[in-house]
């Protein structure tokens, strides 16, 4: 391969980037996860909903999972 | 995560109860490890103090090598030539606990080098201590009062001391099984269920196998079960707990190897074992008292107890002089005769940890909380139940040993934090409603589910500042039943209320100014300012940590007192002859010989010891006021109990009877290997032009004698700051240099220079005749 | 018969190929004794006297310079390609290797060829003493060849050997021969035979710092997000005379010859113009005595071991740093290649005993493959896991021994990555944190009660 025709590389997100990505999927699956929490503890057996209890997991786990990456990146630790 | 489907009130302010619950617990957590953090931004990730480097070093060996070879372990690298069992002598819990976490993060290929979790780990269960602590007081007395008490032990200066990050100690963790035992047996005594007894038995298991300091759980407990049957308050919940916690607790700390058989054999667990007996004979009393005549009863309570007590006593006697219970401990005794340890045990007395405690120290490292305490622990007596006997038995005793010991404030940290929190919980309950008619309460009994109040304070709404956390606890409980017959005015509660939030704000700066200024520095790093204002770091001990790791070889042994035997075997990871465990004293006593005798002497034991390499602590260039000379009054006096014939303290201080290294010093102190190593080329330093040469810079004068000739040792390396002085012995000469005039050369006055015996000629072997 | 003598003719011709084929007209030689490298320059005039047009010449070194090589460079005086040269084993010199150089282009017969021989020979200066106080210095011996050794025979030579600042003990002198300050002269000889040796011994005093980095352990760690991280695990010994005796502070602290001593006290390290977040640290923690200058092209970092080394004293440190990835990594399509250093600068006129160069690139790539300036061992790939990975990234691994400066040159690492693999590594994340929900959605359903009652 011939070096170069090749351009440079650079992330897809820029290195400044990573505060506000960090900051504001991170909150938002800190949200969820509250609003999971409340749920779980307030409803009783009868009225809980799987449907419900699933769908805002996956929201939590989602910003939560993303929000996690870009912290580690953000910190240093370039994964 | 909150009680589900108990609470009669609406789902809701449940909902929101527990979502507030969790985040000022999460806060605390939070808080409270980034406030131990200051040492780590300052200088660096790095492990403290003297002690935290043994644990280090064997928590790594244990990463290494496997579980069951650290249980197995011997060093042979420590103690020189004795060596030292590790694995029997070592509480093995914070090893455990540093190595489950690393091998959990390194499944989840999360690969953290195990000194990062090491000093990490006291920050990360501070947090959990605070949220046992939570739970703790909620049982005692309600939810707002355990959120007091979990902010206030996050930060307070008292359990901060002893868990910086960096601080790898025994007491991060300990303190932390000891709050979770203490909420567990609390839990037990009010449900009486054999689960919560059996769970209460397991934390003890884990608080034993961390600190040294679980006998004093197994002795409040016990003290705490008397104090109950005393007071006539004996039920069945109290027999089940105490009766199953007793015998699994018992069984499981006696397979912590460095245990043994400690609880059946020492003086320290008989107390647990004789109330365990009387809880046996009041159960039996209270069993046969609905079903015997009062008149039987009478003889049987009053004939029996007597009997079997003073059996008890008389046998108890019996086995200590017979051996085989041990008696009670020195270390023991010195906390109730606190001469008793300067006279049979100096080692123990040289420590500054264990000095008593001045009252500044209880101000400094408590604040506010020493003030509302007691007003918590009024309560609690004037509201008596199973429970907060327990915790008024705690805070008493606890207040006696910390006012023995500046060590053990930490053990009475706890307590206050939770006496502070029910004092402050039941203020605020009371004086934050702002209703004109009296509250309506609804009398419940302390082991029901305790309920919300519904009227929040405006200045209570959540506000996720750390600072402000007295105002997020609005969920005030009842814990007293009296509530609508005091009525106080408005004006006062507003006052009262502001007055206690500001004494709070002033409780997190004061606690913030002593974890930063007081407890974060790492020891191993010294700093200091210029006058420009400049920082400057003085590295010298890991310098020379450094030089002896790469420059001398592998089996190297290394002498020096026994305060830096666990940095040299963490850091330079040499051969040490003595270190901070102090098990061995008339090794110490050498050393100590070692140091305080001529260099010949010296010499002989040290070539008996095998030494190659003597290391000294040398402030008198910067000033530095923990070094070696200033310890050698102790050194003196520990190898004094040993040797007492060869060595004298007497013989090292002046004529006056000062102890000095100036030029009134003893000619025994001036020359001591001890002098001659910390000043060998000193005299030759000049601060200043017209300054004198040889000024010692932490003693304030001029040493006593500047040129110092060594002929044994001689200086290998010696730091920038000429803190670390590090000599070599030099082999004895091949031959013994004699005198040329005090030589005795035998000579032959007969010369004979005839014959066959003539000198020079070679004498002919006789032919054999035979063939 | 013919055939036979023909066969014969051409197999005497074949074993004779080159000798006699060339003759050198003109030699200009410089030795560098300035350091602890032995840097040798010769820049050679060959003159084309065989019967037909040539495409190899060969030059020889001594056996004992051989022994000890580093690098060597021959190129054609003016042009910058490298040419090509093998050992020829064949030829057997007592005490000297001979080199065959190919020539870009043909030399016809009677032309000349004008060739620039660069060549670096590490731990040749030997200390002598041996074994020195702290107060003395240090003097050296270099054992070399008055004379340029050629293959052919030499019309004329003039070699000039470099001295540091500094005292000269002695000189072997062959006439004719000069010494002035820092500069010894040896020649213009003329005539001289080929393989021809004359030892010279020069004993000076060096000061520069003998030091030797036994082991370089440098990890490229690749990462897509824009990073790329450089570590370097250095052990260094002094190689110089040996610290007889004591080491004194207070004498250190007074000593008044500042650089001019063989102690070290610090060097420089020259890192790469964009490297940031720079740690320097050791076993037992992070190392303070350090600075950062950062200039136009590079960044400074000056460091300074903790203790100063003396002969025979070692220390280690890590040092480490990260680069952006758009200064090295280029990328089109799914290919991906790494243009970065092999060897990076870690003191001037440094040895490197054995280099070990590792790159670590991002999980779930294919095709991997590595050229190398020079040539180095590949050792087998190792793999490695870490944060948020599943089956691990692959680790080239290769290895060099006995380096020096001249040879901090790129290389080029080349692979395929797809794209949206990297989205892997959130989803990760976004599954442990699901698995954590579903197990408190499992446990909510639990009911521990040992009873079952009507509430």
């Amino acid at each position: 391969m011939d070096v170069s025709k090749m351009e440079r590389y650079s992330s897809p997100i820029h290195q400044s980037n990573f505060p506000h990505f960090t900051v504001s999927l991170c909150g938002l699956g800190l949200l969820f996860m509250a609003y999971f929490l409340v749920y779980e503890v307030t409803e009783s057996k009868q009225t809980r909903s799987l449907f419900k209890e699933l769908s805002i997991a996956l929201i939590a786990a989602v910003f939560l999972g993303f929000g996690s990456l870009f912290l580690l990146l953000w910190v240093g630790i370039y994964v | 995560m909150g009680e589900k489907g108990v609470a009669a009130g609406n789902g809701s302010s449940l909902g929101v109860t527990t979502l507030l619950t969790v985040s000022i617990l999460a806060l605390a957590w939070f808080v409270g490890f980034a406030s131990r953090l200051f040492a780590i931004i300052r200088f660096e990730s790095i492990i403290h103090e003297f002690d935290p480097w043994f644990n280090y070093r064997a928590t790594a060996h244990m990463v290494q090598h496997g579980f069951y070879n650290f249980l197995n372990w011997f060093d042979e690298r420590a103690w020189y030539p004795l060596g030292r069992i590790v694995g029997g002598t070592v509480y093995p819990g914070l090893m455990v606990t540093s190595g489950l976490i690393h091998w959990i993060l390194d499944l989840l290929n999360f690969h953290v080098h195990i000194r990062e979790i090491c000093v990490f780990l006291a920050p990360t269960f501070s947090g959990l201590t605070a949220i046992a602590t939570y739970f703790l007081t909620k049982e005692l007395w309600g939810r707002g009062a355990g959120l007091f008490a979990a902010c206030f032990i996050a930060i307070s200066p008292g359990y901060t001391s002893r868990s910086v990050a960096g601080s790898y100690d025994n007491e991060g963790i300990a303190i932390f099984a000891l709050q979770f035992t203490y909420f567990l047996w609390v839990k037990s005594l009010k449900t009486g269920s054999m689960m919560w007894a059996s769970l209460c038995a397991l934390s003890y298991f884990y608080m034993v196998s961390a600190w040294g300091g679980y006998v004093f759980i197994i002795n409040l407990i016990p003290l705490h079960v008397l104090a109950l049957v005393i007071m006539g308050r004996y039920s069945s919940r109290l027999f089940v707990s105490y009766t199953t916690f007793y015998v699994l607790a018992t069984i499981l700390s006696m397979q912590v190897p460095f245990v043994g058989f400690q609880p059946v054999h020492t003086s320290e667990h008989m107390p647990a074992f004789g109330v365990f007996g009387i809880l046996q004979i009041v159960a039996v009393m209270q069993y046969a008292r609905p079903r015997v005549t009062r008149q039987q009863f009478m003889t049987l309570f009053v004939g029996g107890l007597t009997l079997t007590g003073g059996l008890a006593i008389v046998v108890y006697f019996a086995l200590v002089w017979g051996g085989y219970v041990a008696p009670f401990s020195g270390r023991f005794y010195s906390l109730w005769d606190t001469g008793y340890a300067k006279i049979h045990i100096p080692i123990i007395a040289s420590v500054s940890e264990h000095q008593p405690t001045t009252w500044v120290s209880f101000f400094f490292d408590l604040h506010i909380t020493a003030a509302t305490f007691p007003v918590g622990l009024w309560l609690c007596v004037k509201n008596i139940t199973d429970e907060r006997v327990f915790i008024i038995l705690y805070a008493v005793s606890a207040v006696y040993f910390a006012g023995v010991m500046v060590r053990l404030m930490l053990t009475l940290t706890p307590a206050v934090c939770v006496l502070s929190g029910i004092c402050f919980s039941a203020t605020f309950t009371k004086y934050l409603k702002d209703d004109e008619k009296p509250a309506v309460v609804e009398k419940s009994t302390p082991t029901v589910e305790s309920k919300e109040a519904d009227k929040y304070d405006n200045a209570a709404q959540a506000d996720k500042k750390p600072i402000t956390k007295s105002k997020r606890s609005a969920t005030a409980d009842s814990g007293s039943g009296a509530g609508s017959d005091d009525f106080v005015s408005l004006n006062i509660k507003s006052v009262t209320s502001i007055i206690l939030m500001i004494f709070l704000l002033m409780f997190v700066v004061h606690a913030t100014y002593v974890t930063s200024n007081a407890y974060s520095h790492p020891s191993v790093v010294l700093q200091s300012s210029t006058s420009s204002g400049d920082r400057i770091m003085m590295d010298d001990f890991r310098e020379a940590y450094h030089w002896l790791r790469e420059n001398t070889h592998n089996d190297a042994r290394i002498m020096s007192w026994w305060d830096y035997g666990y940095q040299i075997a963490g850091m330079a990871n040499r051969t040490t002859l003595v270190d901070n465990n102090t098990w061995n004293n008339s090794h110490i006593a050498l050393v100590g010989k070692a140091m305080s005798s001529n260099e010949s002497a010296a010499y002989e034991i040290m070539k008996a010891l095998d030494v190659d390499y003597i290391l000294v602590i040398f402030g008198g260039v910067i000033g530095y006021s923990g070094d070696d000379i200033n310890k050698f009054l102790w050194m003196v006096r520990i190898a004094e109990g040993e040797h007492p014939k060869e060595i004298r303290e007497v013989n090292y201080f002046t004529e006056s009877g000062e102890y000095s290294v100036g030029a009134q010093a003893s000619e025994t102190m001036l020359n001591c290997l001890m002098y001659k190593m910390s000043y060998y080329r000193f005299g030759e330093t000049r601060f200043g032009y017209n300054q004198q040469g040889g000024f010692d810079r932490t003693r304030g004068y001029v040493i006593g004698k500047k040129d110092i000739t060594l002929e044994y040792i001689e200086e290998a390396y010696t730091t920038e700051n000429w803190l670390v002085r590090i000599y070599k012995l030099k082999d004895l000469p091949n031959r013994p240099a004699i005198k040329t005039n005090k030589r005795q050369i035998p000579s032959s006055t007969k010369r004979v220079s005839k014959g066959k015996n003539k000198k020079g000629i070679i004498r002919q072997p006789k032919k054999a005749t035979t063939a | 018969m013919w055939v036979r003598v023909l066969a014969g003719f051409l197999a005497v011709a074949a074993l004779t190929q080159g000798e006699g084929e060339w003759k050198v007209t003109d030699v200009d030689r410089i030795v560098d004794l300035t350091s602890q490298v032995i840097k040798v320059q010769s820049t050679v005039t060959f003159e084309n006297i065989g019967a037909s047009e040539q495409n190899s010449v060969k030059i020889v070194l001594s056996e004992k310079e051989d022994a000890h090589l580093a690098y060597l460079q021959v190129q054609e005086d003016g042009s910058q390609g490298k040419l090509r040269y093998t050992k020829d084993k064949s030829a057997n010199h007592e005490g000297f290797q001979v080199y065959k150089v190919e020539l870009l282009k043909r030399v016809a017969k009677g032309g000349t060829l004008k060739l620039k021989i660069t060549y670096r020979v590490t731990q040749s200066l030997k200390p002598l003493p041996t074994k020195i106080e702290q107060s003395e210095q240090q003097f050296v011996i270099y054992e070399g060849n008055a004379y340029f050794a050629a293959a052919y025979p030499v019309a004329k030579e003039k070699s000039t050997v470099k001295l540091p600042t500094g005292k000269l003990l002695s000189a072997t002198t062959h006439n004719p021969s000069k010494q002035e300050t820092e500069r010894l002269t040896y020649g213009p000889y003329a005539d001289q035979p080929a393989f021809n040796s004359k030892p010279i011994n020069v004993h000076f005093e060096n000061n520069a710092p003998f030091l030797v980095a036994t082991v370089v352990e440098r990890v490229i760690e690749i990462s897509h997000w824009g990073n790329i991280a450089v570590e370097e695990y250095v052990e260094l010994e002094h190689r110089g005379a040996e610290l007889k005796g004591t080491f004194s502070r207070i004498d250190f602290q007074m000593d008044r010859r500042g650089r001019r001593q063989p102690a070290v006290q610090q060097w420089t390290t020259v890192l790469p113009a964009t490297a940031k977040d720079i740690y320097y640290r050791d076993e037992i923690g992070n190392i303070s005595t350090s600075g950062v200058r950062v200039r136009a092209d590079s960044v400074d970092v000056e460091i300074k071991p903790r203790y100063p080394l003396f002969g025979g004293w070692r220390t280690s440190y890590v040092i480490g740093y990260n680069v952006p990835s758009y200064e090295y990594l280029y990328k089109k399509g799914n290919d991906y290649a790494l243009r970065i250093r092999l060897l990076d600068h870690v003191m001037d006129n440094i040895v490197v005993e054995k280099l070990t160069t590792k790159i670590i690139i991002p999980e779930l790539a294919r095709n991997i493959k590595i050229v190398t300036p020079y040539t180095v061992d590949r050792r087998p790939d190792e793999l490695k896991k870490t944060y948020l990975d599943v089956s691990g990234r692959t680790v080239l691994v290769v290895q060099k021994d006995n380096l020096v400066n001249d040879h901090i040159q790129t290389m080029t690492v080349s692979y395929e990555f797809t794209d949206w693999h990297m989205l892997y590594e959130p989803l990760y994340a976004v599954g442990f944190f699901l698995a954590f929900f579903l197990f408190v959605i499992f446990y909510v359903r639990l009911d521990f009660s040992m009873k079952t009652t009507n509430q």
